[in-house]
């Protein structure tokens, strides 16, 4: 059953935000697309194990007063400025840089059982709303950081983040969500669209604290040029539930794309990723890595298709999910599904497992001094270290590790100070 | 009494006795070597005096300093001052052997609510001077825990954890096992260099040779789960002659 959205909604939307035809055009073509067609039937693969039932049925599409969500983001480097790097809230880009927001603006598609919420996305997105361009040939050295923080309310968080790097550019972004909870009950929708131009180098990092009062429906699209190279974190934590439809396209030869996960979910949370690696073009790869912590009675579900297209020759792909279970009521289903659609592969493959932690390991730590609960904390912290080590950043390795504390705990994290 | 008091100790395994009346005292300042043959109980006497879940006391004690172990949890009596070398140490992938110990050290460290972290300076110096003493690389910090380690590396790192840690009471479980005679001589010096008045030592082992680079003070021969002579070195010296079996000869003779 579809939620609520009409035009007054959409039109009222666009009024109160003062914006332009062609972005009234664009969210008016995204309302066309949300039909009853294409809400989940619950038949799909994708969303057999994730009932809708008790979703939120208010969106709430309403502007808030101010500046809700108070966001904080940091400076453009004033020499990458100069270059023609946009770095700012949508609204802000839009009218300042209303030709260049209006190139990005398709979408595309994605993952066909996600449409609706794509196209809810669309039509209603709001306060939250990012635009980052960074030219050709411009590299911005330091991080690029926003953190997007919702107060208590019911709300429904609907934004779309748009990062493009044109041909060999580069830029890292960190993207940080959270929320006040205490809503019965408050719908998310973050929309992010990443594109990669020839060569470009995009190291984009997400990491999501919402408050458990949230769904998080939120969809992710990669589209790859010819010999870019993303790597893209999802460190999920927060929200009640979570359903991600992520999409990666690469559309021309020697891309490389690098996927990575990392859930830590307690309680009765429930995250679920569902994940498209369309391959394509000659010697390109792509590769996924989601490890899961549960704890309590969480559940993770991961379903993820590879499809590597015909026209592609000599591709490497991987999927791998891994779930440590920290409870005998927790629980992890990964389902990877590998779709070949030629005989000319350099590598496909998939790993998937879901297990409690081995009591021989744990009575090895313990055996040094740490309590149950500290010697578990110290295994999944290596275990989540695959993903941590791959994350570029000192600053940024720091943050997702304080994000992830309140699940995992915190262990030294010395070995740079040793080594000094 | 300081030391180790095994009182009378029967453990079974899946319901099956394994450990059928077990005495010994471990004094501090002695070295004492439990050897016997496999399948006779020396892991699973070391692996319940540390306190794994799969050994199940069905009767006797454990004492340490005057206090009963068996009442406590595995971290616990680390914290008491008991170190196990394991025969199979576990891997820890994502975790280096510097934060290993680093963590260990801390939360050996900590009391009730209150953090007691040894400061960074005090832990490098501690470090620096322990791995000198037992010539351990560098390139040993930023390697995970046991991933990938060769089996004398394996050893090495138990000896330096070992080390780190200044145990009162140390039990080494076959730590000698399967060694080289470089690796050997590693564990044999590790265990020298800890031995003083203050550490009781435990050795469990199947071969006598690493017996050729430590003197214990004390032999006891275990065999089915029982030990059925303690001597003094000259013991271990007898058994490598003559083997276990001439001890099972004896044993069983008068009941054949």
């Amino acid at each position: 059953m579809l939620l609520p959205l009409d035009r007054d909604d959409v039109e009222r939307l666009v009024r109160s935000r003062g914006e332009p035809d062609w972005l009234r055009e664009s969210r008016l073509r995204a309302l066309e697309r949300y039909t009853p067609e294409t809400w989940p039937t619950g038949l799909e693969e994708e969303w057999r194990r994730f009932p809708l039932t008790d979703l939120p049925r208010t969106l709430f599409i309403r502007e808030p007063a101010g500046s809700d969500p108070p966001s904080e983001y940091s400076s453009v480097p004033v020499a990458a400025a100069h270059r023609g790097v946009v770095f700012d809230r949508w609204i802000d880009a839009v009218g300042d840089h209303p030709d260049l927001v209006r190139r990005w603006l398709d979408d595309g598609d994605g993952i066909a059982s996600h449409a609706a919420f794509r196209a809810l996305n669309g039509a209603a997105f709001g306060h939250g709303s990012t635009f980052l361009y960074v030219p050709a040939g411009v590299e911005v050295e330091l991080p690029l950081h926003v953190h997007k923080r919702w107060n208590r309310s019911e709300s429904a968080i609907v934004f779309r983040t748009v990062v493009v790097a044109e041909r060999g550019s580069s830029v890292t972004f960190v993207e940080e969500l959270s929320s006040e909870g205490g809503s019965s009950g408050r719908l998310a929708l973050p929309g992010l669209e990443v594109h990669l131009g020839e060569g470009a180098r995009v190291r984009y990092v997400r990491i999501q604290r919402f408050a458990d009062d949230v769904w998080d429906l939120g969809s992710q699209r990669y589209r790859s040029g010819r010999d870019s190279s993303l790597a893209s974190f999802n460190v999920l934590v927060g929200s009640g539930r979570t359903k991600m439809g992520l999409a990666s396209d690469i559309e021309g030869n020697g891309a490389e794309v690098k996927l990575y996960g990392l859930v830590a979910a307690a309680g009765h949370q429930r995250i679920d990723v569902n994940s498209l690696q369309k391959v394509d073009g000659k010697g390109s790869s792509s590769d996924l890595l989601y490890l899961s912590a549960l704890y309590d009675f969480a559940k993770a579900v991961y379903y993820g298709v590879i499809r590597v297209e015909p026209t592609s020759s000599g591709t490497g792909s991987y999927q791998e999910c891994r779930n440590m279970l920290l409870s005998d009521k927790a629980g992890a289903d990964p389902i990877p599904v590998l779709e070949i659609l030629t005989n000319d592969v350099a590598r496909c493959g998939h790993a998937a497992t879901a297990g409690a932690l081995e009591e021989s390991e744990l009575f090895y730590v313990m055996s040094r001094g740490f309590d149950r609960a500290s010697a578990e904390r110290l295994l999944v912290r290596g275990f989540f270290q695959r993903v941590i080590n791959n994350i570029p950043d000192v600053q940024m390795r720091a943050r997702v590790v304080d994000a992830l504390a309140p699940r995992i705990g915190r262990i030294a994290d010395i070995d740079a100070e040793i080594a000094a | 009494m300081k030391g180790l008091q095994v009182t009378d100790l029967h453990v079974s395994v899946d319901s099956k006795p394994i450990l059928r009346g077990i005495d010994l005292t471990v004094a501090k300042g002695e070295v004492h070597a439990m050897m016997g043959p496999n399948g006779s109980g020396k892991s699973t006497l070391s692996l319940t005096i540390m306190g794994h879940p799969r050994y199940r006391v069905e009767s006797g004690s454990v004492v340490l300093d005057g206090e009963d172990l068996l009442a406590l949890p595995v971290d616990e009596r680390a914290k008491r001052g008991l170190f196990l070398a394991f025969q199979y140490p576990s891997a820890i992938p994502g975790v280096s052997v510097a934060n290993f110990l680093r963590t260990a050290i801390n939360a050996r460290r900590a009391r009730a609510d209150t953090k007691n972290d040894m400061p960074i300076p005090q832990f490098r110096k501690l470090l620096k001077e322990r791995m000198e003493l037992l010539e351990v690389e560098d390139s040993f910090l930023s390697r995970s825990v046991n991933d990938g380690f060769s089996g004398g590396e394996k050893k090495r790192l138990e000896m330096l954890q070992m080390h780190m840690f200044q145990p009162t009471m140390a039990v080494l479980d076959e730590t000698d096992s399967g060694l080289d005679i470089d690796a050997l001589k590693v564990v044999a010096h590790g265990i020298e260099m800890l031995r003083g008045p203050e550490v009781g030592i435990l050795l469990i082992t199947h071969y006598e040779r690493i017996l050729k680079f430590v003197q214990p003070d004390r032999v006891h021969v275990l065999v089915d789960g029982r030990i059925v002579r303690t001597g003094g070195r000259e013991l271990a010296a007898e058994l490598e002659a003559k083997g276990y079996d001439f001890i099972r000869d004896e044993l069983y003779a008068g009941k054949a």
